[in-house]
């Protein structure tokens, strides 16, 4: 019935006696109205526009904001395996403590009860109660357990937080080597920090609607962006072995009271390192209890004069020269001077005629010094070089060293005598094991590998890239070099204790001075021994190092006895027998 | 006009049609009247008045039990949303608490695995590491008191118990020949016969295969405690540990096993 009508229709006779004035009143009001109402619409209709189209975005993500709540995925680190696939790291659930102190009504109760659970003293625990702020962590990546135990007392204001732990089940094994992490997660050394890219893997995300209490709302929006697992790490390390050189190795620098000490252990064919171990180790779980200085890794990062190892080099340069051969005789005096220095050997002779092979098994200084003396300062340097002195080995390991080898331009006649025998250079452990790996591979260098490949969640490897390889000195020079340096683990050499028989094991003792860092001279000693087994089909090159021994300080009388037992256990481990070849028996004396 | 058409509802617009004249309903209770009906003349019977009011009723009911089981259809189906969420908690709480049962296990298992404890535990036990290998040529003779078995042999301990701790390499005493020739086959058979050892270059086994040919002479100075001399590591970790002390009483069933193939 509210059909308007136009005005001037005329009004039904019923109403028509009081239809002419309100007509006109009417009219001017209902247009009034209908103005204000069109108005009012309008204005309705703007703030609908407004509020549904332009702002629409902006409100939606305001209410969904209120309700929605998101919750960061972590994405599990990788684990970081032997080369059999155990485990020397991987992460675990944990949670980290925290406290809110505006929330905590009785603070030295609250700390005692916390600090009994946490096993940790009650100043440090309540130290965090009285920090300003809302809040602290009180401990970081507790175990599960010890949660529950947290969680069991209702403490106010003491809340968890999901975290993960990082667990090595072989406390201190291999920690040198595989480093550890931060309290973020993140890997600050070893390979955990080489390949912290690669284990971290991507994190993720779940976004949920909530109720007020904090329910999910189940026909609610739900997002979640998958967290991306980091890769597992696979090194060539074989955890048996490394804990065996360990092991033998913490032995041996406790009973020499040396400082440090390195065992490595490498397959000389495909440059797998083994076990690479050092002394001191460290735990991984407790690195704020040790001295930052000794967290890293000296079989890599730590130069030292390399001493009578290195005179197979000399040696190998002067064959590769044709300049010598293994029964080639040096006569060898008491003494030699060079211009200003004087040369000895460590024990005091008359002079004696030895024949090369016998200034190799006899360890001579002075026979060292006369063949690179024949040999030159450049042919030296040259050989050096090629068997990876002055630069690193290609590892790839965080903070390698490359050692020192000066230009040999600046050599003096003293550099070239000092440097034959291995002083005046500097090395790392792994770059003399490295020389031995290469003349044991019949004179082809391999680069030594860390790691074998790294594993997806999905089960996929992917192998790691082989490093170069190249030819150093010729076959020949290696087998004879090798067939020498078997003499040193002879009666008749320095070296006997290194010996396995029926193996036969080629190697060389060094007995360096040692750069004491702070004086910048020469104080104490690096004793060494580096060998490979079997010398005519060599598997195995192990090297060890002692670093600053007291009492004796002869690489073959401390160094290689723990060569010894790390050989014999890792050729009988790895299931390698004898050849069964006759001894070389070459002649020492002319 | 029939009853029929009057039962039928009418269309509001129909209602509003027509002229400005009073309706006919306004004075004849509130029975509705077609459009075009002559006006004030349709007197509706009572008996239809009350068809239509038990009509609406019946209308009523339908819409009102509509609305009730679209209601309790909701009710119904948010529950069983609402039960797949709690279903799903109570699964995901399982499944943490397996997968942190998982973990401690395989810690714990881990752990127990590790060299270090392995060496440890059988330190306790009065082992000690295996020293070099010893070799055995074909047709060599076994070692003095050799009992052989399918993968092994032990050689009795000497005579001295009080053998220095797990870092001294006894020196061989009982080596019976080197290897004859390089590949030859024996080689890998090696036998490793250390003086108190039971190591071989198989596999290990937990088997139980030493024996003692002094057995029966009871040792005074054998540890209370009798390991067993197993072949040789429990796990492949550990550094070969051997019994220092055979047991006085050895277990039988080493002695009816056939030698080992490689010694002969």
């Amino acid at each position: 019935m509210g059909h308007a009508r136009p005005p001037s229709e005329p009004l039904p006779h019923h109403l028509a006696g009081r239809g002419r004035q309100w007509g006109r009143l009417g009219d001017r009001r209902l247009r009034g109205v209908a103005i204000g109402l069109a108005v009012l619409l309008g204005l309705l209709g703007v703030r609908f526009v407004q509020l549904q189209g332009l702002d629409a975005a902006k409100y939606r993500e305001q209410a969904m904001s209120q309700r929605a709540r998101t919750i960061d995925l972590s994405a599990t680190r990788g684990q970081i395996l032997d080369r059999h696939g155990v485990a020397f790291a991987y992460d675990v659930d944990a949670r980290d403590v925290y406290v809110n102190p505006k929330h905590v009504q009785d603070k030295v109760a609250t700390a005692a009860a916390l600090a009994q659970v946490l096993g940790q003293p009650m100043e440090v625990v309540f130290e965090s109660m009285v920090a300003p702020g809302s809040f602290g962590y009180v401990a970081r990546a507790v175990d599960r357990d010890v949660a529950d135990q947290i969680m069991d007392l209702h403490l106010q204001g003491v809340g968890l937080l999901p975290a993960t732990r990082r667990i090595h089940p072989g406390g201190d094994l291999a920690a040198n080597v595989i480093g550890f992490t931060g309290t973020d997660g993140r890997g600050l050394e070893g390979v955990e920090a080489a390949y912290d890219q690669l284990l971290a893997g991507t994190p993720g995300s779940l976004t949920v609607e909530e109720d007020q209490a904090g329910r999910r709302i189940p026909s609610g929006e739900r997002r979640e962006t998958t967290p991306v697992a980091g890769r597992d790490v696979q090194l060539t390390l074989d955890r048996d072995l490394q804990w065996r050189a360990q092991s033998t190795l913490a032995r041996a620098v406790t009973a020499t009271q040396s400082r440090g000490g390195v065992a490595i252990v490498m397959d000389p064919r495909t440059g797998d390192l083994l076990a690479m171990a050092n002394a001191p180790a460290f735990n991984p779980d407790a690195i704020s209890k040790f001295d930052p200085a000794a967290l890293g890794n000296p079989a890599t990062n730590q130069a030292f004069e390399p001493g009578s190892v290195n005179k197979v080099i000399t040696v190998a340069a002067a064959m590769e020269a044709g300049l010598v051969a293994p029964d080639t005789p040096v006569t060898v005096p008491p003494q030699l001077k060079v211009i200003d220095r004087v040369i000895n050997d460590a024990e005091p002779h008359p002079t004696e005629r030895l024949t090369v092979a016998g200034v190799l098994a006899r360890s001579s200084n002075i026979g060292a010094a006369l063949i690179a003396q024949k040999l030159g300062a450049q042919r030296l340097h040259a050989a050096l070089q090629a068997f990876g002195m002055g630069r690193t080995t290609g590892l790839g390991f965080p903070g390698e060293s490359s050692g020192q080898l000066p230009p040999a331009e600046t050599w003096s006649g003293v550099n070239t005598a000092t440097i034959a025998y291995g002083q005046g250079i500097s090395a790392t452990a792994i770059q003399m094991a490295d020389v031995y790996a290469t003349i044991a591979n019949g004179g082809v260098h391999v680069t030594p590998r860390l790691i074998t490949g790294t594993r997806g969640s999905d089960g996929a490897v992917h192998p790691a890239p082989a490093g170069p390889t190249g030819r150093v000195v010729s076959p020949g020079t290696a087998e004879t070099l090798t067939r020498m340096l078997e003499e040193v683990t002879t009666t008749n050499g320095t070296a006997p204790k290194a010996a396995i028989p029926p193996y036969l094991i080629a190697g060389k003792t060094g007995t360096a001075n040692r750069v004491d860092p702070r004086c910048g001279c020469y104080r104490g000693y690096v004793s060494s021994f580096i060998g490979f087994a079997p010398a005519d089909k060599p598997q195995l090159v192990v090297a060890v190092v002692l670093d600053d021994p007291q009492g004796s300080h002869f690489g073959g009388q401390i160094a290689a006895p723990v060569f010894h037992e790390i050989m014999s256990y890792a050729l009988a481990q790895l299931r390698i027998p004898p050849t069964g070849a006759p001894p070389a028996k070459l002649r020492l004396t002319p | 006009m029939s009853v029929e058409s009057i039962t039928k509802p009418v269309p509001a617009s129909a209602l509003s049609r027509g002229t400005g004249r009073a309706r006919p309903g306004l004075h004849q209770g509130r029975g509705r009247t077609r459009p075009g009906s002559t006006a004030g003349t349709a007197a509706t019977p009572v008996a239809s008045g009350q068809r239509v009011r038990a009509s609406r009723a019946w209308f009523l009911g339908i819409v009102l039990g509509l609305l009730g089981a679209g209601l309790v259809g909701l009710l119904l189906l948010n529950t069983a949303s609402a039960q797949d969420a709690f279903r799903l908690h109570d699964l995901q709480t399982r499944a943490a608490d397996l997968s942190r049962q998982e973990q401690s296990l395989s810690l714990q298992a881990s752990v127990l695995a590790d060299p270090g404890t392995l060496s440890g535990r059988a330190g306790r036990l009065g082992m000690v590491p295996g020293g070099d290998p010893q070799f055995l040529g074909p047709g060599a003779p076994l070692p003095a008191g050799c009992q052989p078995t399918a993968d092994g042999c032990v050689v009795p301990a000497p005579k001295t118990t009080s053998q220095p701790p797990a870092q001294a390499t006894p020196k061989p005493t009982s080596r019976v020949a080197k290897t004859q020739a390089a590949g030859n086959p024996a080689v890998q058979n090696q036998l490793t016969a250390r003086p108190g050892t039971a190591t071989t270059t198989t596999p290990p086994t937990t088997r139980p295969t030493a024996t003692r040919p002094q057995a029966k002479t009871p040792n005074k100075t054998a540890p209370k405690v009798q390991p067993t001399p197993t072949r040789a590591p429990i796990h492949a970790g550990t550094q070969q540990p051997i019994p220092r002390q055979a047991p006085s009483r050895a277990p039988t069933p080493a002695q009816s096993v056939p030698a080992h193939p490689g010694v002969r």
